[in-house]
């Protein structure tokens, strides 16, 4: 009986694709972690240590895989006719997910082309900026997966996340006021600036994501 | 079977052939429209069931047609199902919603016309109640089905691909209840009319025994299944949007609906319990699926306070006035032609 082959097909696609949704979601908790790692090897022993190359590596790794699950998630879900009336909406958040781990990687890239100067002075605000948008991934992240899972906690994490990314452009604004109040050169306060702005970027798009998800959600209640 | 019964037959083979490429699409139309449920199978799925449908409930509704008008000569049977299926495919060729039954029943009155035969107004009366009761029970049970889906989704919350999956089982197992449903209800619309006057012998199969009604009601079925394997598709892809934008889970709700009114007007078993709990009879006759859907679409629309494409709405409405007075007055002259011209028995 094909028809009936077809349906158990059909709802077996369901399950993998929804693991792989979540396993897609972990590459960016993974990601961020080890661009964290990235920065702590590169304030401790510098680019051209064993350690910062293999993070990068690591690093790279993740973003390939992401890539890779990307494809595959947004394929099944269009080939297998999965969830229709929100197969776009479940893309389009795919794919600004994988925006975040590929700011991570660049970010990572540049820092072994440019090796900035990083003065004592920001290191402590440097790393509290990447811990504060650490959480606003993580909430950004519970809220992506609350989606699937559990709609009546998305608008919780979203204020979580909003408030975390107000806390991290807060953070970002202090290193660099500390950063122009050294006697660094201006060419080296420059550079780095663009370094702070960019991590603070993440966590910006760690905000639309929840943003994105929240009105998802609006339209899936209604 | 005798050649001359087929060839007499053939007018409400075409009346099912039509009933299943357009109704199948009230069944299976929102789910394959919405990509929820492949074509194949929706078309397996109701192929069957309406063949199951139809010849184990169908003789209930099949009896209150046959009440309206006792079309006794093949030759007269064969003119009110071409006529009734001529004005269903002239309704739907010029983009005008149609009803099987509706045309049917013209066709029969204009029968009754042509005969000298009085209409039974208790007869009329009762099945013109149940084309105004029938979207209103739909909508009804649209509300209902709609607020009870609603607090089941609060009450245990499924995620997104797990609800995705419920839904595409809700709505095959809809969808097989629908065709069942449409099967027992709206085969009488094919074959009801042939019922007294073909001339067929009762049949053993398997040690069980098949009435003539129902070995008409199998041939009528399967018109309907090749009817839905061979144009329902194109219908089916068109439904759905036309007056409220649906999601999966209003269009379960929709199928459900329908279903279980046509159901309803079909199920000698459920009227027989409701007069053993003493309350009135279910009339059964058969109803229009396609004025079940609407009705079902515009409860969850009042519900949702969703705009409604009124001028769509108003079009529908009037091609449920049109279809009854077209199908009896071409049922009128094609019985003078088929009487006149090739010297047929019509009565």
């Amino acid at each position: 009986m094909f028809g009936f082959s077809r349906v158990t097909s059909l709802l077996s696609q369901s399950k993998s694709t929804e693991a792989s949704i979540y396993t897609f979601l972990e590459q960016v908790t993974l990601s961020h972690h080890k661009f964290v790692q990235l920065w702590k090897a590169y304030l401790r022993h510098g680019a051209d240590s064993e350690e910062f190359k293999s993070t990068l590596d690591e690093l790279q790794r993740i973003e390939q895989h992401a890539d890779n699950l990307k494809r595959e998630i947004e394929n099944t879900l269009y080939r297998k006719t999965l969830i229709p009336d929100l197969r776009s909406d479940v893309a389009s958040l795919i794919e600004l997910t994988d925006r975040l781990i590929n700011k991570q990687e660049t970010i990572g890239l540049h820092l072994d082309i440019e090796k900035p100067l990083i003065p004592a002075e920001v290191e402590e605000d440097l790393l509290l900026l990447l811990n504060v948008v650490g959480d606003t991934i993580d909430h950004a992240l519970l809220c992506a997966k609350s989606f699937f899972t559990d709609l009546q906690r998305v608008q919780e994490y979203h204020k979580k996340t909003i408030m975390f990314e107000s806390d991290a452009d807060k953070v970002c604004t202090r290193a660099k006021t500390i950063l122009f109040a050294t006697d660094q050169p201006l060419i080296n306060k420059v550079q780095l600036r663009y370094f702070f702005d960019r991590i603070d970027q993440v966590a910006n798009l760690a905000e639309d994501i929840s943003d994105r998800v929240s009105i998802f959600t609006l339209k899936r209640v209604q | 079977m005798d050649i001359a019964i087929w060839i007499f037959l053939s007018s409400g083979l075409f009346l099912g052939w039509s009933l299943g490429a357009n109704d199948a699409a009230n069944v299976f139309g929102t789910a394959v429209g919405t990509r929820m449920v492949k074509f194949s199978t929706a078309a397996l799925i109701c192929s069957v069931m309406v063949i199951l449908g139809a010849v184990i409930s169908g003789a209930g509704a099949s009896h209150t047609l046959g009440a309206l008008g006792k079309v006794s000569a093949l030759g007269g049977a064969f003119t009110v199902a071409l006529s009734a299926a001529t004005t269903v495919y002239f309704m739907t060729k010029s983009g005008l919603p149609v009803s099987t039954g509706q045309a049917i029943v013209g066709a029969i009155i204009g029968w009754n016309l042509f005969s000298g035969m009085a209409t039974d107004p208790k007869v009329l009366s009762k099945i013109l109640s149940t084309w105004i009761m029938c979207p209103i029970l739909a909508a009804f049970t649209a509300v209902l089905l709609y607020k009870l889906v609603a607090a089941s989704i609060n009450w245990f919350r499924p995620g997104l691909f797990q609800l995705d999956k419920w839904t595409r089982i809700g709505l095959i197992i809809a969808g097989a209840f629908g065709s069942y449903s449409l099967g027992a209800n709206n085969i009488a619309n094919v074959m009801g009319v042939f019922v007294l006057s073909a001339p067929i012998d009762s049949a053993v199969w398997m040690g069980i025994e098949f009435s003539p009604a129902m070995q008409l009601f199998f041939i009528g079925s399967v018109a309907i299944s090749i009817g839905v394997f061979t144009y329902s598709k194109k219908v089916m892809l068109t439904v759905g949007d036309n007056l409220i934008p649906m999601t999966p889970i209003t269009a379960w709700v929709v199928v459900m609906a329908h279903s279980i009114v046509l159901f309803i007007f079909s199920s000698q078993s459920l009227s027989n319990s409701f007069v053993e709990l003493g309350l009135p009879a279910i009339p059964l006759v058969p109803v229009s699926s396609s004025q079940a859907v609407i009705g079902a679409v515009i409860g969850i629309a009042l519900l949702k306070r969703l705009p409604i494409r009124w001028a769509v709405l108003s079009q529908i409405l009037m091609g449920w006035v049109i279809t009854p007075i077209l199908s009896a007055l071409a049922c009128f002259i094609g019985l003078f032609i088929v009487q006149n011209l090739f010297n047929q028995v019509v009565v």
